[in-house]
C-alpha cells in the first residue's frame, strides 16, 4: 500500500463511521474535508490523530486545512 | 424595535417587541429547560426571572445515563403563571430581572464523575454585564452553548442592550463568515477550537471591533491569525468558570487580579481561589472555593500570570470539561475490558483530543471497536467520547500507586 492509499484508507474509515454510504474511490478529485465529506470538529480531530499516527506528521499544526488535496500536499505524497 | 435573534431556523419571536409581547402574553414557564430551541430557552428564563422561579439550565444532548443522578422531581414541571407583566418600557423589564430572586442551576463537569450542580442568583450571572449608551449599535455573535454560563452571560450582555443576537452555534465555517459579512456584526466571543475552525481565512471582517477568547487557552499564532481576520478588533482572552462565570481578561495571555476583586480573589499554591461571595456559591458553604486553575508568574511583583494548567484531572475539549475518570468508569462495564486510561492528547483542532488506552481481558477474542463507539454514544455527550483508542499490554502505575495519565 502506497502513502496516498494509506491516506486514503483513513480518511475512508473515519468518513464511513458517519456516513456508511460515502466513499471517495481516489484522489483525483479534491474533496472539502467538512463541506464534501461532512466532517465535524471531532472528526478533523481524530483525522489529525490518525494521519499523524501513521505519517508522524501534524497537517494541522500551523492552522485547520480544508481539503483533501490541502493534506496530500501537507505530507508531500 | 430591533432583531433579538439572526438565525437560520423560522422563528416566532423575530424582534424584541415580539419577546415582549410573548412575555405579557404568558401563561405558564418550563422552570427546566432541556430542549434545543433557544428561543423558547430565553423566553422561559427570562419568564422564570419576572416571576422570581427558579430555573435549571441543562444540555439537550445529555443522555439518561448522564441525568440518571438529577433528581426526577427537577425534570420538566411547567408553572402556571396567573399575574400578567407588561412592560412598556425595557429598562423596567431589566430591573425587574436584576432583582429577581431565582436561583438559576446549571451543571458542570464534576471531579467524583457525575455532573456537579451550580446555583447561581442572577446578581452573580449580571455582575459583568455592561448596559451602556456605547453598546446601541453593537451586535453579538453567538456561538457557545446557550446552556453554558458562557453563553448565558452573553445572552444577558446583549439582552440587557436590546442588541441583536445573531446564532453561530455549532454552524460551519461558510454559515459562520457569511453570516459575520451579512449582519455586519461587532462582538464576537468564542472558544479557540470555534476560532480556529474559520481558518484559513482570506476575508477580511472589518466591522467586529471586539473578539473574546474563553474557556479554553489561546495561543499568539491563533491570535495573529485573527488580528488579520478582524483587523479593527480589540482582541482580549477572558478567564471564567461555570462557578463564577468571567472574571478577567487581557489582551496577552498574562492576567492581572482586577482592582474590584482584589480581596475576592487569591493565589495560594499557585491555584486560583474565588471568595464565595463572587461564585455561584448557592449552597456552598466554605469562605474560599478552590477553581483546581494553576497558574505561572510572569512577574509577580507586578501580579501578572498566566493560567497553564488544571490542578485535578479534568481535560477541556475544545471549551468542554471532561472528567476522565467518569468516562474510565463506564468503558470499565464495556465486555472484554480489563483496563482503561482515558487522557487528552494535544491537538491542533480541539486543543486536546480525548484519548482511550485498553488493556483486553483476553487478546484472543477480536474487540468490536464499532460496539464500544455506539454504547459510549448511548450514554455520553459526543465530546466525552475518546475518538482514538491504543491497545496496550498494560498501563503504567506512577509511583504513588495512581494511573499515570500523561
Amino acid at each position: 500500500m502506497n502513502k496516498k492509499e494509506k491516506l486514503l484508507k483513513i480518511i475512508n474509515e473515519l468518513v464511513s463511521s458517519k456516513h456508511p454510504n460515502l466513499i471517495i474511490p481516489n484522489f483525483n478529485d479534491n474533496y472539502d474535508l467538512r463541506k464534501d465529506l461532512g466532517l465535524d470538529s471531532f472528526d478533523l480531530a481524530e483525522l489529525t490523530v490518525n494521519i499523524e499516527d501513521e505519517f508522524n506528521i501534524d497537517v494541522f499544526e500551523n492552522g485547520i486545512i480544508g481539503t483533501t488535496n490541502e493534506i496530500i500536499e501537507k505530507l508531500v505524497i | 424595535m430591533d432583531s433579538f435573534l439572526i438565525t437560520d431556523k423560522d422563528l416566532f419571536v423575530k424582534t424584541y417587541q415580539d419577546f415582549l409581547d410573548a412575555i405579557s402574553e404568558m401563561e405558564n414557564v418550563d422552570v427546566f429547560y432541556d430542549k434545543t430551541d433557544v428561543t423558547k430557552l430565553w423566553l422561559n428564563f427570562v419568564g422564570a426571572l419576572i416571576y422570581n422561579l427558579d430555573f435549571t439550565f441543562l444540555d439537550a444532548n445529555l443522555s439518561e445515563y448522564e441525568l440518571e443522578d438529577i433528581n426526577q422531581v427537577d425534570r420538566y414541571i411547567p408553572i402556571e403563571v396567573s399575574k400578567k407583566f407588561f412592560f412598556t418600557k425595557w429598562d423596567d423589564l431589566i430591573e425587574r430581572l436584576k432583582n429577581s430572586s431565582s436561583k438559576i442551576t446549571l451543571f458542570t463537569s464534576g471531579t467524583t464523575g457525575q455532573p456537579k450542580r451550580v446555583i447561581h442568583s442572577i446578581q452573580t450571572l449580571m455582575r459583568q454585564v455592561r448596559i451602556d449608551s456605547r453598546f446601541v449599535n453593537s451586535k453579538w455573535g453567538f456561538t457557545y452553548s446557550p446552556t453554558h454560563i458562557a453563553g448565558i452571560q452573553l445572552f444577558l450582555q446583549a439582552f440587557s442592550n436590546m442588541n441583536p443576537i445573531v446564532d453561530l452555534f455549532e454552524k460551519n465555517k461558510d454559515y459562520v463568515l457569511l453570516t459575520l459579512l451579512k449582519t455586519q456584526l461587532t462582538h464576537i466571543s468564542g472558544t479557540p477550537t470555534f476560532y480556529r475552525l474559520l481558518m484559513p481565512c482570506n476575508v477580511e471582517l472589518p466591522s467586529v471591533i471586539r473578539v473574546t477568547i474563553g474557556g479554553e487557552k489561546s495561543n499568539y499564532l491563533l491570535v495573529n491569525s485573527l488580528s488579520t481576520v478582524f483587523p479593527n478588533a480589540r482582541i482580549n482572552n477572558v478567564y471564567a468558570s461555570t462557578e463564577a462565570g468571567s472574571l478577567f481578561s487581557s489582551s496577552s495571555n498574562g492576567f492581572n487580579i482586577p482592582e474590584i476583586f482584589k480581596d475576592l480573589i487569591k493565589i495560594e499554591d499557585n491555584e486560583i481561589i474565588l471568595h464565595n461571595s463572587i461564585i455561584g456559591g448557592i449552597g456552598f458553604n466554605e469562605e474560599w472555593f478552590q477553581t483546581g486553575d494553576l497558574i505561572k508568574w510572569i512577574n509577580e511583583k507586578e501580579g501578572l500570570f498566566e493560567i497553564i494548567s488544571r490542578k485535578n484531572e479534568m481535560i477541556n475539549v475544545g471549551g468542554n470539561k471532561v472528567n476522565p475518570i467518569e468516562i474510565e468508569d463506564i468503558i470499565l462495564k464495556f465486555e472484554n475490558v480489563k483496563n482503561v486510561l482515558v487522557y487528552g492528547r494535544p491537538n491542533a483542532v480541539l486543543g486536546q483530543i480525548l484519548v482511550a488506552d485498553i488493556v483486553l481481558l483476553s487478546t484472543q477474542i477480536t474487540f468490536d471497536e464499532k460496539k464500544l463507539k455506539k454504547y459510549l454514544n448511548d450514554k455520553l455527550q459526543p465530546f466525552k467520547i475518546p475518538r482514538k483508542i491504543y491497545y496496550k499490554e498494560n498501563i503504567e502505575v506512577g509511583k504513588t500507586g495512581k494511573i499515570k495519565r500523561i
